[in-house]
This record gives C-alpha cells, structure tokens and sequence, in this order.
C-alpha cells in the first residue's frame, strides 16, 4: 500500500461529488470507491463521510434513494443532482488550475525567475 | 430560491424528523456492517473486526449531531424551541392580564375586521366568474358632455354589430324586467327576474340545460310559439319539480307561454335572472330605434379589448331617430361584462392596495392605544426583562419575546375579527340572495375570501410590531439595567404626558358619542313592531298580481287597462268577500302598498292659502300618498283625531277628500285646524297641476311608515281606495304563517290568474325591510366600536393608575411608614384617576352637544331612541366614572398592600 496522503481541506466534497459521478453509489460504497481509485492513498475520515454526505444533499448537489446492496441489504444510493454535475465541473477546473499553478512553483528552475 | 429549497428541505426533516433519525441510523448500521464484514475478510477474528469498524467510523451520537448540524436542523430546533416558549408565556399574559386581553383584543379585532371585510368585499365586487373571462359589453359615451350616457344602445346597433364585428364573437343582447305574473297552480304570484335574451347568448354560456333544451334563434322568429326557460330555483319553488315540466304551458304577462327547459342550479346569468324568453332582434317590430339593449359578446380569441373598442368606434352608432339628442356625440365602447355589473369597471388595479393599505392605517389607530396599554404592563415587568437581560439575553431576543406575545393577542383578537366579518359578511350574502335584486350579480357573493386570509395574517403581524416592537424597543433601551436596581422600587420607565392626553381623550370621545350611539342601537336595533304598540303577530300582509299584457296600439291599451282595473277590482272584492267568510279571518283591508314595507307612493305637498315650508323639519318635504280601504283604519286601530272617517262616497272617483296623519299636519300645515283645508302635490313646471284635495280627517301616525336611516321620515296622506289597491292585509284567527297556504289557495279559486306575491307576516315584512336590516347591521357596527372604546378607556385608566401605583411605591411605603391613614392613601391613589376622567368627561360632555346637534342637522330620520335630555349625559358621565375608578380600584388596592420595610429595602 503506497503511503496515505492527508486531506486538504475542502477536497471531502470534491472527492464525494466525484466518486457519486461515475455511478449511483451508497455511503460506504463512495468510501471504498475513493480508496480503489486513488489506490488506498487517500483515506476518508469515515465520522466525515455522512455529515458531508447529509450536507451535499442538504445543499441539492446530490438526491438519494433507497434501494438494494449487492449482498441484498437495504442501503440508501446517492446521485448526483445536475446543479451537482455543474459544481463538479467547476470544482475540478478549479483544482486543476491550482495543481497546474502549484506545479509550476514547484518545479521552477532559478532560470525561470 | 436555494433559501426556499433549504427552508422547504429542513421543513420536511422537521415534520419528518422520526424518519430521518431511523433512516440514518439505517444508513450507519449498514456501513458498520460493511465495514465489518471487510476486517473479517482481512482476517480478524469476528468481535476485533466489529471493534475495529465501530473505532473507524466513530461514534454513532456524535456523527449524528454532526449531521443535524450540517444540515441546520439544529438551528431550527433551537428556534422552535425558543418560539414555542414564548407562545406559551404569551399565552400565559392573556390569560394573567385579562383587562388588557379584553380591552386590546377587543380593538384589534374591531380593527382587523374592518380591515378583512373591505377586502373580502371588494375581492366579491371584482370576482370575475370563469364564464364571463373575456366577456364584454357595451357602453355608450357622451362625448358632447363628457359624461357616460349608458349601457346598451338601441336594437338596431346591436344588429349592425352583430353582423359586422369581427373581434367579438357570440354578440348577444337582453332586456331585464321583472315578470309580476307568473301566477302558479298554488296562487302564488311572486315576482321572477326575467329576461328577454337573443338565444345566442345561450351559446355564449356553454352551459347546457338540466332538462328539455335551451332557447334557440327559430324560438325568435317572428311568429314563433312563445317559449320560455326556467332556472331551477323556478322549477323547484314554483312548479315543485315537476318531472314533466318540459312542455307544459304556463301564463306569462297575460300570453301562454310553453316551458322548453330547465336551466342547472346556479345559472342565473346574463345578470341574476331566473327566467329567459327569447328576445326577437329585429328591429323593424319596434317602433323608432327599438328598445335600447344590453349588449354583450365575448372577444374572439387573442383579441385585445383595445382592438376590440377600436373596432366598434370605427363602426359607431347609427344616427338615432328617437330617444337620443341628435345634436350630442355618442360613442359606443366596451368595458369589462363582470365588473360593470358591480359598478367596479373602471376601478384602477391598485384600488385594492389603496383600500388595504387605509384599513392598516385605520388598525393603527386601536393598536397605538394597545401599544400603550402593553408599554405599562412591560414596565410593570420591567425587573422580570432586567433579570433575563442580566442573565445574557440579548436586546433582540427579549424584544422578539414581546413581539411574540403581542402576537399571540393579535392572533386571538384575528379569530374574533374572522368570526365577526364572517357572520356580517354571510349576513350581507343571506340577505342580498334573499332580495334577489335583479341588477345586483348572482355571482358576487360575499363571504372571506382566500386572499383576504393572506392580508389577515399579514394584518396581524403588521398589528403586533406596532403593539409589540414599539414598546419593546422602548422598554429595553438604556434603562434595563436600571430595572434591576430598582428592583421592589419604582420602575426606571415614564409614561409621559403624551399619554395622559391620549387617555382623557379618549374618556372624552367615549362620553361624547356614548348617548348618541346608545340612541342609535336602541332605536335602530328594537326588535319588534310591539315598540310601536302595534299588535301585529296575527297579521298576513301580501301583494295582489294579475297577468298583464297591454297591446301596443294607444287607444286598445288604455281600453285594456281600463277592463285590467274592473277585473282586478272585481276579483279583489271577491277575494275580500271570500277570505271575510272564512272562520279563521277576523278582518281584511287593502291598501297601495302591502303595510309593513317600504311605502313606494312619495309626493311632495303644497297647501292652498301661502307658501308652506318644502324643507320640512324632519326631511326633504316628501310625504307618502297612499290609497285605503274604507277599514283600513279600525283594522290597525288608529285614532281618528279630527274630522271624519271616510265613509263610501270618498270611494267615488270625483272625490277628493283625504285623511293625513299629525307628522304630516305638523310639518306641511303647521298649527291649526287642518280639517277642511285643502292640499295638492306638487308636480314639475311643464306638467299640468295636480287637482286640490280637501283634508277631512286626522289620524294617528302609523308608525310602520317611519323609514329609518333616510331623509324621508314621516307623513302620510290617505286617499279612499277607488278602484285596486294591490296591497292585502288579513288579520287571523290562528298563527297567521300557517294561515299562507290557505290564503294562496283562496287567491287562486278566485281566479287561476289572480297570485298573491311575498305573503309575509306584518313583523317579516317589517324585519325585512331594507331600511331596518341595514339599520340594524349599522347598530350593530356602532354598537361593537362603541364597545370596545369603552374598554379601551376603561383599561387606560387601569393602566395609568396601576403604573402610577408601581411608580410611587416607593412613596407609598414611606407614608404607611410614617403612619399614614390607608384612606389617605386610597384618596392620593384615586385622586389622579378622578382627575383624568373628570376632565375627559368634561371634556366628552362639551364635545357631545354640538355633537348630536349636528347628527339632528344632518338627520338620517334617526329617532333617539333615549332621552336626549341633559340627564342622560349625567348618567353616561356617572356611568363613564364609575367604571372608570372601579378599573383603577385592583391597582391602588395593590398600593394599600405595599409593605413598608419592602418598599424602603430598595433605597
């Protein structure tokens, strides 16, 4: 497992938005999902997840639905709303110009300045 | 919109809240099993993977207040928590402060539904039912003298426009009239709100008939069958809901008319019709232009209504040949069909704004005084606020505190304000529909309406800020603190002078008006005829019809008029005849008009020998003329005074004498003997003068001629009946509305034409009289203001000693300290109070005369009901005073109970 890198504040719902996007998810699937993708490097703070969960629907980005697990259990399936497809949007825009920025501090050369 | 969506979100989680909370559980429970179920697989033992998953996700309590927080129920919770404490307690004053809830929500209520029963009716007046969207109708503009000359034009513009406009579809036209002769099966012969209408007008409606089938335009042809529709109010009061009433002939205006349908309950149109001939557009069977016409269509889809008049001026009026001045410009226009039928046409759309926003400024008034009544008692509290204040409530929350409770009045006193416009409201329905006017829409009917509730409740927090806030604001600025410190001592507020004005101002207004609003609920709102010592509750009264059809032709009219009269004489004598041999029948007479209603024979008088005063004492001059039968005056027992009874040779047609009563000697003839004098009406310039008519009698005033609220309040002449005079009076054995049906039935073996219309016991017919139910509303309107500014100035009182009581505690203490006699006391108490309300009642009793004075000037025909002598102000000043120091009696008990040591403790 490749070392686990820390949260920076505001991205819980980035990460949400995003993982709720690729398919109709529960709350402890939006969980795993993250893991899998970013290959257990990023991990949530599961006492985070439901309040931010609650908040993204609270806030009409994601609707939620209950419905069936795989192993047949009652679980409640979150969505994302389209107001929640245009936040993702520009959320993303957003972080890629900061990695973009970021990137090039980072890798600047003395010639550069 | 994301506020209301998140409102809307923490409303339903709210009233949901048990679900939420079972279904996060749900939703945590199912991740904690996953979880666990995962560290198995990873291969942990069963209870160390549970602990582990319970360890990651944390605990279940406090992720749950994470998520109410997040999703601000919390903060909503806290809120209702907090409003719902001060509901309570703003309950708990109502019920603590009974004065103040009854004086304050008295005059909030008055107020409010003043407020609610303006809009209510005006949203009445400018209902616009479904069928008449897009309906408009004519109207005719002088533009000569700028004035409007009418609704309608002439039948034969209506032909013309009927044929040539394009932006109005289904142009129709009708005449109302009110058919006197429907004479059923049973004798009864009530009037019918009839009209003649071009049977597209039918198309116009869309609504299909209950039974048989509607007018149509081969039923207006020249020639054709006569047919009527009927309503199913006709159908069902008339005809009984006969099954088979398609088809049957029935008598209308002396022709047999055949009934072809009965129209759905609820359809009255064009205006509040019950019955529908049609009416033959064609011009040429009139004389001149034809009758003029209301004319009305509805707009051809996606026309403007401006378009619509732009079409019809360009095609105007015909040049008329009768009716109208050539010389005077006359444009034709359209206005709204609905609206003009409630005279609310050309009422701008603000209107309403105008109307609501001057009923708010109206509440203000009573709401001023409450805020005042509200500013004592929170100073009264003023250490309770200092507590709270102290003990880290912020200036806002205790000022929301008050709010809520003066909320809490304002809501009590907005259930009462429903009830009452309500009540006066479905009043005023009841007895529009039960006078069935045929010009007044049936589709106004007036009772609260939805948007009416809406400014109800935007009254009642309007009502609270000012009650409350004000106050509030007032009482918790710099001297909260002072409150705690002066805690058992006096209060750090004033009420300053300003105050007092108001309090023995209002004591004044209260004695000014008191006697003439107690003069005017006691002689407007007596309940019966027993008042005027009639002794009536045996007496039947009903009107006579006949059908009536004169020809057109002059010369064979006036000779079927005169065989009308001879008939009708005739079977009125039989009538008599019949009904005297009845055994239940004490008696029978005849008059002009059926006694007990409003007389409709007004004339104006002159006396030979000099000019006599027009403007009479009493009234305009006009004086009611009526025509009786030679009992007629045993029958009501009425006092001949002077002269001579009429005997059967005033029932000659060359006779001239007439009987007047004393109100019509007193103010036409003045003092004298009125006997042998000779009076004559007063006709217009052009016309030839009324022939002279010698007075040979005298009687008493019937007091049932006495019109209340008009001008026109008293004097009869009484002519002897010489042919018909339709009003019947019956005076019965048994109980004289068990007697109706039998009356009819008479009426009707006579003769199958002869009715009898609104056969009413005298007293109904009184009751129901326009003038005394108006009267009576009016008394009942006078009465509850009255009322409730009398409370008002009974709780001002109350408020004023009782702070003044709380402001000197301190010096009362030290008084009783020093051995101050508790009569002392209770004088120094009461001695503020007596003066305020000996200077309002001073003040009150100086304003009432030219007060009523001015009532008499203008005079409404009201008779004060109760002395008006200067000892009935006395007692209404008495009156006035001693409620008023018994209001301040509770607050300077409380000073008597100040205990000394207490009272100096606080210096």
């Amino acid at each position: 497992m490749p070392d686990q890198a820390d949260l920076l504040p505001g991205t819980l719902d980035l990460l949400i938005l995003k993982s709720v996007s690729l398919g109709a998810v529960h709350g402890y699937g939006v969980l795993l999902r993250i893991e899998q993708i970013s290959d257990g490097a990023l991990e949530i703070q599961q006492g985070a997840l439901y309040p931010a969960l609650y908040r993204l629907e609270h806030n009409g980005l994601i609707e939620s639905e209950w419905g069936t697990s795989d192993n047949n259990r009652r679980a409640k399936f979150y969505r994302l709303t389209r107001a929640g497809r245009r936040q993702l949007g520009d959320r993303e825009a957003s972080w890629q110009r900061l990695v973009e920025a970021m990137t090039s501090v980072l890798t600047a050369t003395p010639q550069q300045v | 919109m994301q506020f209301f969506r998140g409102l809307l979100e923490r409303l339903r989680i709210l009233f949901r809240r048990n679900r939420f909370e079972s279904d996060l559980d749900d939703e945590l429970r199912f991740h904690l099993d996953e979880l666990t179920r995962r560290n198995v697989k990873r291969g942990m033992p069963a209870e160390e993977a549970a602990i582990a998953a319970r360890r990651s996700l944390g605990r279940d309590d406090s992720t749950k207040a994470d998520v109410r927080r997040q999703t601000g129920v919390n903060a909503i919770l806290n809120w209702l928590d907090a409003w719902g404490l001060d509901f309570k307690l703003g309950f708990r004053m109502l019920v603590k402060y009974p004065g103040l809830t009854l004086a304050g929500g008295l005059a909030m209520a008055v107020g409010i539904a003043i407020g609610l029963g303006f809009t209510s009716g005006l949203d009445a007046l400018l209902y616009r039912p479904p069928l008449l969207q897009d309906v408009v109708t004519v109207r005719v503009w002088n533009l000569t003298r700028g004035v409007r000359e009418g609704y309608g034009a002439p039948l034969r513009d209506f032909v013309r426009w009927r044929d040539e406009l394009q932006s109005v579809q289904d142009l129709s036209a009708f005449i109302q009239f009110e058919q006197h002769d429907l004479v059923t099966d049973d004798g009864r012969g009530d009037p019918v709100n009839s009209a003649q209408i071009t049977p597209s007008a039918f198309h116009l409606f869309r609504t299909p008939p209950l039974m048989g089938r509607l007018l149509v335009e081969e039923d207006a042809l020249a020639g054709a069958r006569p047919v009527a529709l009927i309503s199913h109010t006709v159908w069902r009061t008339r005809f009984g809901s006969d099954p088979e009433i398609v088809g049957r002939d029935v008598r209308l205006g002396g022709t047999v008319h055949t009934i072809v349908g009965v129209m759905p309950e609820g359809f009255a149109y064009p205006v509040n019709d019950r019955l529908w001939t049609p009416l033959r557009a064609d011009p040429l069977s009139f004389e001149g232009d034809g009758p003029w016409v209301e004319i009305f269509g509805r707009l051809t889809p996606g026309t403007s209504v401006e378009r619509a008049r732009a079409e019809l001026s360009a095609v105007g009026l015909l040049e008329h040949t009768s009716g109208v001045n050539t010389d005077e410009v006359l444009v034709p226009s359209l206005v709204d069909y609905a609206t003009r039928h409630t005279n609310v046409e050309d009422t701008p759309p603000s209107l309403m704004h105008v109307v609501q926003l001057f009923c708010a400024l109206l509440l203000l008034v009573p709401c001023a005084n409450v805020a005042i009544l509200f500013y004592a008692r929170t100073a009264r509290r003023q250490s309770e606020i200092a507590v709270r204040s102290a003990l880290g409530a912020s200036r806002r929350r205790i000022i929301m505190q008050l709010f809520i409770e003066a909320l809490v009045l304002a809501l009590v006193a907005a259930v009462a304000a429903f009830v009452l416009a309500r009540i006066s409201l479905g009043q005023l329905d009841a007895f529009l529909a039960s006078r069935g006017d045929a010009e007044f829409p049936a589709w106004v009917r007036f009772g609260v309406s939805p948007p009416a509730v809406w400014y109800l409740l935007g009254l009642v927090v309007f009502a609270a800020a000012v009650v409350g806030v004000v106050p509030a604001i007032q009482a918790t600025g710099r001297s909260v603190h002072s409150g705690l410190r002066n805690e058992g001592g006096s209060g750090g507020l004033q009420l300053g002078k300003l105050w007092t004005v108001l309090i023995v101002t209002q004591v004044a207004v209260t004695v000014a008006v008191l006697p003439l609003a107690a003069g005017v609920v006691w002689s407007t709102g007596r309940s019966g005829l027993a008042d005027h010592g009639l002794a009536t509750d045996d007496v039947l009264t009903a009107r006579l019809v006949m059908g009536y059809d004169p020809p057109a032709n002059p010369e064979a009219r006036a000779d079927y008029q005169g065989q009308y009269r001879a008939r009708l004489q005739t079977l009125s004598n039989e009538l008599k005849r019949r009904l005297e041999a009845e055994p239940d029948v004490l008696s029978v007479t005849y008059a002009g008009d059926p006694p007990g209603g409003i007389p409709g024979n007004w004339q104006r008088f002159e006396a030979e020998g000099g000019l006599l005063p027009l403007e009479s004492a009493t009234g305009s001059g006009w004086k009611f003329y009526d025509f009786v039968d030679l009992n007629f005056f045993d029958f009501f027992d009425l006092r001949l005074l002077a002269g001579r009874p009429f005997g059967p040779d005033d029932k000659a047609p060359e006779s001239t004498a007439v009987i007047v009563d004393r109100a019509f000697v007193r103010d036409v003839l003045g003092e004298g003997n009125a006997v042998g004098r000779r009076i004559r009406a007063i006709r217009p310039a052009d016309q030839e003068p009324a022939p002279w008519l010698e007075i040979v009698g005298v009687v008493e005033d019937f007091p049932l001629h006495e019109i209340t609220l008009v001008a026109e309040a008293s004097g009869t002449v009484y002519g002897a009946v010489q042919d018909i005079s339709p009003g019947i009076a019956v005076r019965v054995r048994s109980v004289p509305a068990a007697f109706s049906n039998r009356l009819r039935e008479i009426a009707a073996a006579v003769d199958p034409n002869l009715g009898l219309a609104d056969v009413k016991t005298l007293n109904e017919a009184y009751q129901s009289r326009l003038d005394r139910v108006m009267g009576r509303m009016f008394a009942w309107s006078i009465a509850v203001a009255t009322l409730s500014l009398l409370f008002l100035s009974i709780a001002g009182i109350y408020a004023l000693t009782s702070f003044a009581v709380t402001q000197r505690r301190r010096e009362i203490g030290i008084r009783a300290a020093l051995g101050a006699h508790p009569h002392r006391l209770l004088g120094s108490i009461f001695s503020r109070a007596a003066m305020h309300l000996g200077l309002g009642v001073a003040l009150g009793i100086v304003a009432s005369v030219p007060i009523v004075s001015y009532w008499r000037k203008i005079d409404f025909g009201i008779v004060l009901g109760v002395p008006d002598t200067p000892g009935f102000l006395v007692a209404v000043a008495v009156l006035v005073m001693a409620v008023g120091i018994a209001g301040s009696v509770g607050p300077a008990r409380r000073g008597l109970r100040v205990e000394p040591t207490e009272a100096l403790k606080a210096e």
